[in-house]
């Protein structure tokens, strides 16, 4: 009697243990194989992209250290555009002298300044101006500068250079000049 | 900004030369339009010489003139003159000498 009694508590107690078994192992899987299993396909994820980063990286950084040395180098990017203005007639006897000044800072000869005499009727408001130049290209192209940087300069009519002796070239420019109106 | 525009031509002319080609000559004139409403034609008129081996020296200033007319400061471009040099350089090298006019933009 005791016997038959007895058999059926250890077969409740096996069942509660193996319910509490299966309880446990499910409780570990969602609480913790899951996630980790989701984390492990998210961390792939991540070296797939700092896989794509680290090969973009190797493109663009010789690009950035190039960059970089571009950055010390010192350069005046900006060019004069000043207001434009008309020069007076009796100033136009100083334009010699300073193309002249201009010519001897950047080391350029002036071999020979002409005003265009005949086109200066009374009511012209440009002058021609051929200078007639000798120095190395580099040299004039600072000079150039210069001179469009003037507030009566025009604009450039006509530009010849030819080469010389070494790096010196023989240069021919004319430019407009904005001049006013004679007074009469 | 048009008042840069002869600086410009000069900086992109010194910018694609290459070495194996000396100009002797840059000519930069402007001409009014025929009527008061064409507008004036910029243009520059280069002379040259390029040193290549003698079968490159049609595709090295090919080369050149394809280079220049990338430059946005550039047209059209026309090649007169082209002549190649009786005195040879070298035994496989030769001159050829060339006159280009291009129409600045």
């Amino acid at each position: 009697m005791t016997q038959s009694r007895k058999t059926p508590r250890i077969a409740q107690l096996i069942l509660l243990i193996g319910a509490g078994t299966c309880l446990i192992i499910g409780l570990y899987s969602i609480l913790y194989l899951f996630p980790a299993h989701r984390s492990l396909g998210h961390i792939q994820k991540q070296i797939v992209g700092e896989t794509v980063n680290l090969d973009r990286l190797k493109i663009l950084f010789p690009v950035k250290v190039r960059a970089k040395a571009f950055e010390k180098i010192k350069f005046n990017g900006h060019l004069p555009f000043p207001e434009r203005v008309k020069m007076p007639r009796k100033s136009l006897t100083t334009l010699p002298g300073l193309f002249s000044a201009a010519a001897r800072t950047h080391g350029i000869n002036i071999l020979s300044s002409t005003l265009d005499i005949n086109s200066m009727d009374k009511d012209s408001t440009i002058l021609s101006v051929t200078l007639k130049l000798s120095g190395e290209l580099k040299d004039f192209r600072q000079l150039l500068v210069d001179f469009i940087a003037y507030t009566w300069f025009d604009s450039v009519l006509a530009l010849e250079i030819r080469a010389g002796k070494g790096k010196t070239k023989s240069i021919t420019l004319t430019l407009n000049i904005k001049i006013e109106k004679a007074v009469t | 900004m048009q008042s840069y525009l002869p600086l410009a031509v000069v900086s992109e002319i010194c910018r694609h030369t290459p070495d194996h080609i000396k100009l002797s000559s840059l000519s930069y004139t402007r001409k009014p339009g025929k009527v008061k409403s064409e507008p004036e034609k910029k243009q520059l008129t280069l002379k040259g010489q390029l040193t290549a081996y003698t079968y490159s020296l049609d595709s090295g200033l090919g080369n050149y003139i394809i280079t220049l007319s990338e430059s946005p400061v550039f047209g059209d471009i026309d090649i007169q003159n082209k002549k190649v040099s009786d005195q040879s350089v070298s035994a496989d090298k030769a001159v050829m000498t060339f006159t280009a006019i291009l129409e600045v933009i």
